[in-house]
């Protein structure tokens, strides 16, 4: 079932918590709602359950075409997984999962053993049937999102949502449980909505994702196109760690002091201030002498991991630059801390000021 | 929890051992005074005359109607707090809106105001010459020097006490838990019941038993809207008051004696459900750290 909002806002008293936003979400996606803390993440995701309302004004809530704007939440029919799992404390496992079957109205009530059945089925399918009798507190972190999410998905609904499911969950935990959501979603025909603040999550696993930024969507796409193609400098910022660099667009080409560095596309306006953000991966590092370079000093180099990271520091402006390089190339370069190099830069993102040209 | 272990197998030094039996031996003098010997002293004072008076006090008319008219107001009032209780603390704990401040002051209106001043305000508001005095006698309704007036009053005195368990309890549930019924189809009565009370329910009958106590025991209000109509408007802490300026030393300290029963029932329920509630409450901080 495909989602639409259309210019929803939302005010707490004086602060906006949304701003005119406007999403799509087709059917059978797996869509993240990305933005820093305070973003309006919750407060979208909860507008769309139900469990809020936007302010008068806004446009319409469609769940495959119809508006449900005016239903109250247990009409809309949505899964919805809380932050931090809000199982209830007084029922075990089976009840929790059983409670949204349970509370059905006697026609479509199933009976106790077909309930018994769906229960323990989805018990299995979190391998979580050994539990069934035991409550919420004597079951580790993981074990109760895993029940959260079965309980969501007990009474079978078109629509999951999904508040931050990982967030209290440690790395590998939440590595884990991601991509099982992951297969989870494409088994079952649904269209989830989940919310998070980590890139790294989203775009591993969304097909789509929307930039929340201050109760706005500053951008929307695959995670290719968001992470490729930033709309402005907030997205290319909060997609992965980011260097700027100051300089000036001339025969479409970017200088920095009297080098002249990498293109950019074509059609650029020649432009005497613009900002270039450049990933750390996409920083070249040579130890031949180059003119149309910037000429760097190596600070710090850490190579755990499967990548080396370099920590350099700008001899023109004294501003650090981050830069990853495979441990390949770390190798063949053989760099050591303190010594001279030169960098060049790809893929520039270039904005000016906050727009992009 | 630490600081009791370390202090128990700490090796205690001379000096502060002696400080330790001065102290126990403080505590022991100061209970024994206040309430051993008061406890003591009730007793005794009614089995004076032998088991077989002390027995017949109670089945005089006076003290039978006392009796039931006690507990016919704590019927009354205890039922009316739960709901009150539950619904005042549910608006307070789950929901915002303006006056709540207001509401919680109010709440805690007639443990702050004198018991004495609350009866008062009925006689004010519905004596023969109060407010809605001639009205009532108009219609021929009797409130003031009445049963109305006594369930009226132990009403007010006892409203904080539920209420005022269930707040602080009901803030640190939280919402989450009816939010996720709801989403999961339950309608607003279904997660009421299914939900929020068995999340509170030892703090519920905690209140409970607190607001039954003083329902039974309340004096000061109820002696001012009373009237004390032998047989038809004492409770029996009036009664109690009664028999004792008559000079019935053995009948005041026989139904004395009942109210401390009561007292001791009190204390054992409370203790019982105490400790499950704190088990609760401990599983509940449990759950919240660790989520
Ligand atoms: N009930 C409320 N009353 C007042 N302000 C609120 C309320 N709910 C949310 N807000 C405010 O709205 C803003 C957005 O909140 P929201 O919970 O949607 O953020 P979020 O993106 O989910 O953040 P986080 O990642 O921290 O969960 C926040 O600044 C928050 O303080
Ligand atoms: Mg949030």
């Amino acid at each position: 079932m495909s989602i639409e909002v259309r210019n929803i806002s939302r005010m707490f008293g004086t602060f906006a918590a949304l701003r005119n936003v406007s999403l799509k979400i087709p059917s059978g996606e797996l869509v993240a709602l990305l933005g820093p803390s305070g973003s309006g993440k919750t407060t979208l995701l909860r507008i769309i359950a139900g469990l809020d309302f936007a302010d008068p004004g806004s446009g319409p809530i469609l769940f495959h075409e119809d508006d449900v704007s005016n239903h109250d939440v247990g009409e809309r029919q949505v899964g919805f997984v809380f932050q931090h799992y809000s199982l209830f404390r007084h029922m075990n496992i089976f009840e929790n999962v059983a409670f949204g079957l349970n509370v059905r109205p006697r026609k479509s009530r199933p009976d106790k053993n077909d309930l018994k059945e769906r229960v323990l089925k989805l018990l299995k399918l979190v391998q979580l049937e050994r539990v069934a009798q035991l409550y919420p507190s004597q079951l580790s972190g993981g074990q109760r999102q895993r029940v959260a999410l079965i309980r969501a998905l007990a009474v079978e609904p078109k629509i999951l949502l999904l508040d931050e499911p990982f967030g209290a969950l440690d790395a590998k935990v939440r590595k884990e449980l991601r991509q099982w959501l992951r297969r989870l979603h494409d088994e079952m025909s649904i269209t989830s909505v989940f919310v998070t603040h980590d890139q790294e999550e989203a775009l591993e696993v969304a097909d789509r994702i929307a930039v929340l930024n201050a109760g706005r969507i500053e951008q929307e796409g695959t995670p290719e196109e968001v992470y490729d193609n930033p709309a402005n400098p907030f997205v290319c910022d909060f997609l992965g760690s980011v260097n700027l660099f100051h300089c000036r667009v001339h025969n479409d080409r970017l200088h920095i002091g009297e080098s002249e560095l990498t293109e950019v596309s074509p059609g650029h306006t020649e432009h005497s201030s613009v900002v270039a953000y450049v990933r750390p991966h996409d920083i070249e590092i040579s130890r031949t002498p180059h003119k149309d370079a910037i000429q760097s000093r190596v600070v710090h180099i850490s190579t755990a991991g499967p990548i080396a990271k370099i920590q350099l520091i700008r001899l023109d402006t004294n501003e650090m630059v981050d830069a990853e390089i495979t441990r390949q190339h770390y190798k063949q370069l053989q760099l050591r801390s303190g010594e001279l190099v030169f960098i060049n830069l790809h893929n520039p993102r270039v904005f000016v000021h906050d727009y992009v040209i | 929890m630490k600081i009791t272990k370390y202090y128990k197998h700490a090796k205690t030094s001379g000096q502060s051992r002696l400080a330790k039996w001065i102290l126990v031996t403080i505590a022991i003098l100061f209970l024994g005074l206040f309430l051993l010997l008061p406890l003591i002293a009730v007793f005794t004072e009614a089995l004076r005359n032998g088991i077989r008076a002390y027995v017949a006090s109670f089945t005089t008319p006076d003290t039978i109607s006392a009796i039931r008219l006690t507990l016919i107001t704590t019927a009354i009032a205890v039922p009316l707090n739960l709901v009150f209780g539950v619904a005042a603390a549910w608006a307070i704990a789950k929901f915002d809106f303006r006056g709540k401040g207001i509401l919680i002051t109010l709440i805690d209106l007639p443990f702050a105001v004198s018991p004495v001043v609350s009866g008062l305000i009925f006689i004010l508001l519905f004596g023969l010459h109060g407010w809605f005095g001639p009205w009532l006698t108009e219609h021929n309704i009797k409130i003031v020097f009445a049963i109305p007036g006594i369930v009226l009053a132990t009403t007010f005195i006892t409203f904080p006490f539920i209420a005022r368990e269930l707040i602080p309890l009901m803030q640190s549930q939280g919402t989450e838990e009816e939010q996720a019924a709801l989403v999961l189809g339950a309608g607003g009565w279904r997660t009421f019941f299914r939900i929020t009370l068995p999340n509170i329910k030892w703090g519920l009958l905690y209140g409970v038993i607190l607001c039954s106590a003083r329902a039974i025991g309340e004096f000061g209000a109820v002696s001012v809207v009373s009237g004390h109509i032998r047989g038809q408007t004492n409770t029996l802490p009036l009664h109690i008051e009664i028999l004792y300026n008559e000079y019935d030393f053995v009948g005041a300290f026989s139904v004395a004696s009942l109210l401390t029963m009561f007292a001791f029932v009190t204390l054992l329920i409370k203790s019982i459900v105490e400790w499950k509630f704190s088990k609760d409450l401990q599983e509940y901080s449990n759950d919240s750290n660790r989520s």
